[in-house]
């Protein structure tokens, strides 16, 4: 088989590796279980969060109108 | 049998070897994390001395093929099996490592005007060259090289992907594939000789 110097480097790369992949590893492996942990967070209180929002918003809007029908009932005292 | 309920993957190794697709398969279907240790098993050295070849430095080598698993896994459900499961996370590996190369401000690489003027005989003259070259002396060169040239050399040389697989990564064309495997050739020829003072025999 005839040489290859780029996969003689690639092995050369490997071995001087040593240990640091179990670390890396491990690194992987907790980001994954906290990127699980908050999708499992998001998916049980996602729903609620968004209800919440939207009522707040609706009371906003409420509120919101509610002020316009006072301003515009003061305007036409103070015409 | 207990142990085998405990762990899936046990009676799936007892059977066969499974192929990579198999494996993202079951990864897929029971967020198993043996099946995700499997992957990472088979594939983190070559990433990672991808990353050395592209990122030049161990620690940043190391930080990249942290990042780049975590976006392996995240991105899993999208890999749709239309080419190989090797040549879909090299892509991936290729693509983080140029962007990370492209937000340094200054890249150190040697500047080689785009039109080149080695006149070059023979091109499998400058690839025996190259697979036969040794092993530091390679590395030095790949350090000076653009981002480009240096992944489109390690996917032919180091991967063996063939043309069709390099366009599927670097989304072009055939023909513009060869061209860039061509200009990388020469580029790695210029470089190799300013470098090293040696003259490549020509013919």
């Amino acid at each position: 088989m005839s040489k290859n110097s780029f996969k003689e480097l690639e092995s050369l790369i490997i071995n001087d590796r040593g240990t640091h992949s179990e670390v890396t590893k491990q690194n992987v492996q907790s980001n994954i279980i906290f990127i699980k942990f908050l999708g499992d967070i998001f998916e049980l209180y996602g729903p609620n969060v968004v209800k919440v929002l939207q009522s707040i918003s609706h009371v906003n809007n409420n509120s919101v109108k509610q002020n316009d029908t006072n301003s515009s009932t003061n305007n036409t005292f103070d015409l | 049998m207990i142990v085998n309920l405990l762990n899936p993957i046990v009676t799936h190794t007892s059977k066969k070897m499974m192929c990579d697709e198999e494996v993202v398969e079951q990864y897929l279907l029971t967020k198993n994390i043996h099946y995700f240790n499997l992957l990472y098993d088979r594939y983190t050295n070559k990433i990672y001395a991808k990353c050395v070849a592209m990122l030049k430095v161990e620690a940043k080598a190391e930080d990249a093929t942290q990042e780049i698993f975590i976006k392996i896994l995240l991105n899993l459900s999208k890999f749709t099996g239309k080419s190989k499961f090797s040549t879909w996370i090299y892509s991936i590996t290729y693509n983080y490592c140029i962007d990370v190369i492209r937000k340094e401000v200054k890249e150190n690489t040697v500047f080689v005007e785009d039109q080149l003027n080695i006149e070059i005989a023979d091109d499998n003259c400058i690839e025996n060259e190259m697979l036969e070259m040794n092993v530091h002396r390679l590395r030095e060169v790949l350090k000076l090289m653009q981002v480009e040239d240096k992944s489109i050399l390690l996917m032919k040389y180091q991967d063996d992907m063939s043309i069709k697989e390099i366009c599927d990564v670097i989304n072009k064309s055939e023909s513009a594939v060869k061209m860039k495997i061509l200009r990388a050739k020469e580029r790695f020829l210029k470089i190799y000789r300013m470098e090293f003072k040696t003259s490549i025999q020509m013919v």
